[in-house]
């Protein structure tokens, strides 16, 4: 059975003369556009940082497993030992350098990954971004991005000159550079992987590092990369205590706290203009409660407790914020939907909200869960309430001898 | 001795505006055995309605005590108070007070929704509205809104209200204040007809001694006090009035009747 203080606010949403009130359509505007815009940003926000972590996962390692004393010496017995481990999808071992590069007249200053070209596939999802060519790593075969290919002027069967950075630190010694044939191109769709790394196999990095032998890391990929903790143990304990494991967000974890902190500080200032909109809501009721002053008092008169009129005008709030909050709801992702639509028009119109230059993507990321949506509701549905209870109380504390003389 | 149905004794009541204080009522006292009808008489601004609104416990007195239905009125809790407005007290105002929002049915049943239990369904509420509308002779208009009504119509719906929930006391403020001679009448026989029936006790303030003098009793407020005078209405017939002074000055006197 409907509480009467629900069947007043009901009967108060609906004026005499019209089906709704203007003065309440411009409310649940208010709250809708805050709640739109909310859902919108963090959809954003959120797609972002879920393409950051895809990005970074389809290049780098999951797992790092690093030695505590320089060089791994004994990469073959350690990459078997975690071959073993459950889960452990790849291994293999790498060498790193940062090289100068040299084709064309052009320079580039790539990072050189060097990896064990029979299991290279196993840790890399390079394979399965292929531009042109084939992932081939044997001998002097190196496959490089699209980005740098690019601005190097080379192509598919082109040679490179890569030269160690060992000339720098060794004035007395020359390191001849190695020449290597581009056989073929990546595009991993961000710029920083595309322009900025070559793979080579692990012997021609050994090279370009100074390394007899062994390996700077061994790389290791998982079935699920978001267990991390979970295998970085096992990973620990079948490596023993000589060597250090590092996870994919331990390496760059700068980049995602700053993303988390971004996404933080963003919600807070959208629920705070979200709050100003919701103050409309309290500009409402207060009006409402000073329109139906003699009323309140012939209620009171009648013997309704003042909890149950305080009750109404919370109700009263609530709906609109409830209508407010499920069309912002639907607003904001009937927007997310059809980003590209818009983003398009825009363009058309001379405005460019999203250079792909800059951004090094052809589209908005956007994602959005059940969960972020449940709380941008809850927050808003918090502030409404708090928002309804001024003028609520003002109402229950109405004397009716005193709303009776004003009317 | 069967307990009085309203009884108010040394009512005090003075307004403060700014500097100014205004006494409104000094001593007024009156005791309504259940059943009767009373009306209360005086000059506009004497403080009828002041005494209307302590008597239903909206206005508390400066000094005083009200007993309605063996209820001490301004000893009880707020909630308590509510509760005794919603069973045992129905209003009938002037200005008929319907809320335009409703209509007449649902304007009719808001006292019954006032004091609804768990127990009571929305239908039953509507049920009896529905019974006391066709009483006053406005079944057919349940569904109308207060303004598509006349003022005597909004009176009757007002009076309807007021007998939701079979309550002991009507309090009735000027009833036909807004209303012409004619229509005035209409809703005055409504009123003495359905109180008669169901027993209840009325206490109305009207300044139109005609209309006053057909309650079994008529009250005049003066000076802040009550004094009383016999009426021309049924269960007066008959039974003298005496006052007793009840301070040195003979100004406040408690009737009894004979």
């Amino acid at each position: 059975m409907l509480p009467f203080s629900l069947f007043l606010a009901l009967k108060y949403l609906r004026p005499k003369r019209s089906f709704l009130s203007v003065v309440t359509l411009i409310s649940v505007a208010g709250v809708f556009l805050g709640v739109a815009i909310l859902v919108i940003v963090l959809a954003v926000m959120t797609g972002f940082d879920n393409m950051w972590r895809e990005k970074i996962l389809s290049f780098k390692p999951h797992l790092l497993v690093l030695s505590r004393y320089g060089v791994i010496e004994e990469e073959e017995e350690l990459c078997r030992r975690l071959e073993s481990i459950a889960g452990i999808t790849g291994v293999a071992p790498s060498v790193e350098t940062r090289a100068l590069m040299q084709a064309r007249g052009r320079t580039a200053a790539p990072v050189v990954v060097g990896v064990d070209e029979d299991r290279a596939a196993g840790v890399s999802r390079v394979p399965a971004h292929m531009a042109a060519g084939e992932f081939r790593l044997e001998g002097n075969a190196t496959v490089v991005g699209r980005d740098l290919a690019e601005q190097m002027g080379v192509g598919v069967g082109d040679p490179v000159l890569v030269y160690s950075p060992l000339n720098a630190l060794s004035p007395d010694e020359l390191y001849l550079p190695e020449e290597l044939v581009v056989a073929g191109l990546f595009d991993m769709g961000m710029r920083d992987f595309d322009e900025g790394f070559i793979l080579t196999s692990i012997g021609v990095a050994r090279e370009l590092a100074g390394l007899e032998s062994g390996a700077q890391a061994i790389y290791v990929m998982t079935r699920d990369p978001f267990q991390f903790e979970s295998f970085a143990h096992r990973v620990q304990a079948a490596a023993g205590p000589g060597y250090a494991v590092r996870t994919w967000n331990e390496v760059d974890r700068l980049l995602f706290d700053a993303l988390s902190h971004e996404k933080t500080m963003m919600f807070l200032l959208l629920v705070f203009i979200t709050v100003v909109a919701i103050f409309c809501v309290t500009n409402t009721l207060i009006v409402i409660t000073v329109q139906k002053t003699h009323e309140i008092g012939l209620l009171k008169a009648l013997g309704f407790p003042s909890w149950q009129v305080m009750a109404a005008f919370v109700w009263h709030g609530w709906i609109q914020c409830l209508v407010g909050t499920g069309v912002g709801i639907a607003g904001g992702l009937l927007v997310l939907h059809n980003l590209k639509t818009i983003v398009g028009w825009l363009t058309a119109a001379d405005v460019e909200v999203f250079p792909k230059a800059i951004y090094g993507l052809s589209e908005i990321p956007w994602s959005t869960s059940a969960g972020d949506l449940l709380r941008i509701g809850l927050v808003v549905m918090v502030f409404c309430t708090l928002s309804s209870l001024l003028p609520a109380l003002r109402a229950a504390r109405l004397d009716p001898v005193e709303a009776f003389r004003e009317e | 001795m069967t307990e009085p149905a309203v009884a108010a004794e040394e009512i005090h009541k003075t307004y403060v505006l700014g500097k100014h204080r205004i006494p409104v009522l000094r001593g007024a006292g009156l005791t309504v055995a259940a059943g009767e009808r009373v009306s209360v008489v005086g000059a506009s601004g004497a403080g009828k309605s002041t005494l209307l609104h302590i008597l239903a416990g909206l206005d508390r007195p400066d000094r005083g005590a009200v007993r309605v239905a063996g209820v001490d009125v301004y000893r009880a809790s707020a909630s308590r108070r509510s509760l005794l407005r919603a069973t045992q007290l129905g209003f009938v105002f002037q200005s008929y007070h319907l809320l335009p929002e409703m209509d007449v049915a649902e304007n009719v049943m808001l006292p019954g929704l006032a004091r609804r239990s768990l127990f009571a369904s929305w239908s039953s509420i509507r049920a009896r509205a529905m019974a006391l509308l066709d009483a006053v002779g406005l079944a057919e208009r349940a569904a109308h809104r207060p303004m598509e009504l006349s003022g005597g119509e909004q009176q009757r719906v007002a009076l309807a209200r007021a007998l939701m929930n079979d309550p002991a006391v009507i309090l009735a403020d000027e009833p036909t204040g807004n209303l012409d001679d004619a229509t005035g009448r209409q809703v005055l026989d409504h009123l003495f007809a359905l109180t008669r029936d169901g027993g209840h006790t009325l206490v109305m303030v009207t300044h139109n001694r005609r209309i006053a003098g057909a309650c079994d009793r008529m009250l005049r407020l003066e000076d802040g006090c009550l004094r009383g005078e016999e009426g021309r209405g049924a269960r007066g017939e008959g039974r003298p009035v005496t006052g007793e002074p009840v301070d040195d000055d003979g100004r406040r006197v408690r009737l009894t009747r004979g």
